[in-house]
């Protein structure tokens, strides 16, 4: 960032110099050159021919499916060139969900459970290493887990699957990968062995299948209808609606914002100074009875400040029906305002004192600027304590959502826990297997999207389209278009090599746009992530 | 009034703004009498950001256009044409800046920084002015600017939040936790002072 450039008191601009750079003909004429309207039209029609140009190219890509096979599409080079090799790429560095670990013993046959509830039952004498030896001894298994969107954007695997000259989204009911080592030597399944994966998985649909990722082809390999096994916990209804109770943390309004203290401070008494001979000056001479609040005033002079331009001596010897002194610049000025049946004047006036009245002058200033403090300093303290209270009941409000947060989520697991299914694999080498179902979503707005941080457009960048609903992630490159239904939680994750930026749900929900160019505004993402977990709760939380 | 295109002589009463806005639309020397209406009061917003008049001048300017440009998109939503206009203003200083590789100016009254630290340190503790400002250097550029609207610009909460477009609640909420930035940052170099 810049280092700014701090000015104090800096000189006070005039409203007659401020309009006097007033040219609207200016503003007109640049609208005019911009071609107003006309230029939004010439937009939408550039907008259009893109995507009828990346359409076109996409269509080619299709038809010439052999050719374009040899070509890797890395995430790195946002410009699309074929949708064929894809290659797991996590793309948030250093953040990455962690491996479960386990020890099998070769010999016999194990099984164990994941912190997910997953299962992973591995017959004996499974393993062989890089010669095709049988493995002697343990073997350490690498087991992880991708059962949200969050999981799958930092996995950085890409969920697009190419069936029959079609490149298909996948819908996500969870995903693992598996590895095993002996030391740091990887091992591999023996041939006509499996490993039998029971993934738990929240989605209860009949309609997935299960698919491997082929590294060498870069592309998901479809296996076979995904099996199913019901745990058999017994259906627990958990009552949410109590638990999302407080949604808006800060209910009540502070109104202890300092306005009266402002209001306060209006009042502050003018020091009078010793009045100088050579400037006009005037004494008010009133009717006690009748105006008893200018009693105070008796003995001061006032001199009339240089701020007043149509002051003239001949108002000192009129008689006034009214006058009203009110401060005008808080310890420094009074507005007086004399009434008279056929005019009105309002002078800037300083208090001044002859040499003669000085004592009585600030004998009677003193006085009222006691009064003045002691008031301001018993509204300051009544402010604080105000402050406090609200801050106390501010941050118990906070606790209590949080608990309530935190509950909800603890019965949320409880409740996938033991209603969940286990999607069942049969794994007859290691690598990142999936249950999926391939969605093409049909009705919803299609727009051309433009990126951009701050105002400032950005182009070369990772662009993933989470929709949370459908449980998808989906990596468009620059000017491919967006497709989201508006009804699903939607969101863009925009990510550069020095930050990430995003367009959140109630951003989507903004959007009236149905079709054309849209100016995705993104906001850059301040919090560090420590790990995947911090990660999750910031994309999945609903605070 | 009459405007410098010649266009005939209207009254427009402050109530009929929306339809001026409409009017505007289709006809952008009916724009004229928004433009004076609130030139002002951007001028002022830009300057309070910059150092320089003439970039003030230039930035003014700029927001008038880039609001004609704009205005068939502008939809009346319940909050004053003033609100969107600062909205642009906000948009317009940050890219100029940026574009012109300007300082980021911060012009403090030294009447409105007391009243600033007054509300922070809970009585007149003057002689931190010196560290408020520091810390009001560090703000980021968003807390920069809704400092400057509350404090510098008197604007009121449902202004800031307009112009922000979140809820007046929210403008408030924010306010406190800069200042409450702000207090902790005071305090904290005060310490090591």
């Amino acid at each position: 960032m810049n280092p700014r450039k701090i000015n104090i008191d800096r000189e006070n601009i005039t409203a007659e110099e401020i309009n006097a750079g007033k040219d609207f003909q200016k503003v007109l004429k640049g609208y005019k050159k911009t071609g107003g309207f006309t230029l939004n039209k010439i937009l939408l029609i550039t907008a259009t021919v893109t995507m009828v140009f990346v359409s076109a190219i996409l269509f080619f890509r299709k038809e010439n499916k052999q050719e374009d096979s040899k070509q890797t599409v890395n995430a790195e080079s946002p410009q699309i060139k074929t949708t064929q090799k894809r290659k797991v790429n996590p793309p948030v560095e250093g953040i990455e969900i962690p491996f479960e670990k386990f020890t099998a013993n070769n010999a016999s046959k194990s099984s164990f459970k994941t912190k997910n509830g997953s299962l992973i039952h591995i017959p004996a004498n499974a393993f062989i290493d890089n010669a095709g030896k049988e493995i002697i001894g343990t073997v350490e298994i690498r087991f992880r887990e991708y059962k949200n969107v969050a999981d799958i954007v930092l996995s950085g695997i890409p969920m697009e699957y190419d069936s029959a000259g079609q490149s298909l989204q996948l819908s996500s009911a969870g995903m693992f990968e598996i590895t095993g080592y002996q030391g740091k030597n990887p091992v591999y399944i023996k041939q006509g062995k499996t490993i039998e994966v029971e993934m738990s998985s929240d989605k209860k649909e009949e309609i997935y299948n299960a698919y491997y990722f082929d590294t060498i082809d870069g592309n998901w390999k479809y296996l076979e209808k995904n099996r199913i096994k019901k745990s058999g916990a017994e259906k627990k209804s958990i009552t949410r609606d109590s638990l999302e109770t407080v949604t808006e943390v800060y209910v009540s309004e502070n109104p202890y914002f300092g306005d009266e203290i402002k209001a306060i401070e209006k009042q502050e008494p003018i020091k009078p100074r010793k009045l100088n001979k050579n400037k006009n000056r005037f004494k008010i001479d009133v009717l006690q009875e009748e105006f008893p609040e200018m009693a105070i005033f008796n003995g001061l002079r006032f001199e009339v400040g240089p701020e007043n331009k149509n002051f003239t001596t001949s108002m000192y010897n009129q008689e006034w029906e009214d006058v009203k002194l009110e401060n005008n610049v808080p310890g420094k000025n009074y507005l007086a305002t004399f009434t008279s049946a056929t005019q009105k004047i309002s002078l800037v006036v300083y208090p001044v004192y002859d040499q003669a009245d000085s004592a009585k002058a600030m004998t009677l200033y003193q006085k009222k600027y006691v009064e003045y403090e002691n008031k301001l300093n018993q509204r300051l303290r009544a402010e604080k304590a105000e402050q406090e209270k609200w801050e106390a009941e501010r941050k118990k409000q906070e606790e209590e959502w949080k608990k309530a947060q935190d509950e909800y989520r603890i019965q949320e697991e409880m409740y996938n826990t033991k209603n969940q299914i286990m999607r069942v694999f049969a794994v007859d080498k290691f690598g990142i297997y999936n249950s999926d179902t391939p969605y093409n979503y049909k009705n919803g707005i299609e727009l051309q999207p433009v990126y951009s941080i701050n105002n400032e457009k950005i182009t070369q960048m990772i662009v993933l389209h989470i929709d949370n609903n459908m449980r998808t992630v989906k990596m468009l490159y620059d000017k491919y278009p967006i497709s989201f239904d508006p009804k699903s939680e939607n969101y863009l994750l925009l990510i550069l090599p020095e930050k990430m930026a995003i367009f959140k749900p109630e951003d989507f929900r903004k959007i009236t746009a149905k079709k054309g160019e849209y100016n995705f505004q993104m906001n850059v993402i301040d919090q560090k992530f420590k790990n995947a977990e911090d990660f999750k709760e910031f994309l999945l939380s609903k605070k | 009034m009459v405007n410098t295109a010649g266009i005939t002589k209207e009254e427009v009463s402050p109530p009929n703004e929306i339809s001026l806005i409409e009017k505007a639309k289709t006809n952008p020397e009916a724009f004229s009498v928004l433009y004076n209406k609130y030139y002002e009061q951007i001028f002022r917003f830009c300057y309070q950001r910059c150092d320089e008049k003439e970039d003030a001048y230039d930035l003014t300017s700029q927001v008038f256009l880039k609001a004609l440009t704009n205005l068939k998109k502008y939809k009346h939503q319940g909050f004053p044409f003033s609100s969107w206009l600062y909205r642009i203003a906000k948009s317009e200083v940050y890219q100029f800046l940026k574009d012109h590789k300007k300082q980021r100016a911060i012009n403090i009254d030294s009447e409105k920084i007391k009243d600033m630290i007054r509300e922070i340190e809970s009585g007149s503790e003057e002689d931190k002015i010196p560290l408020l400002i520091q810390a009001i250097a560090e703000l980021s550029d968003d807390d920069l600017n809704i400092i400057e609207m509350r404090y510098f610009e008197s604007m009121s909460f449902k202004t800031i939040g307009e112009v922000l477009d979140i809820t007046e609640n929210n403008a408030k909420v924010r306010v406190y936790r800069i200042l409450d930035k702000l207090k902790k940052s005071i305090s904290h170099e005060s310490k090591k002072n």
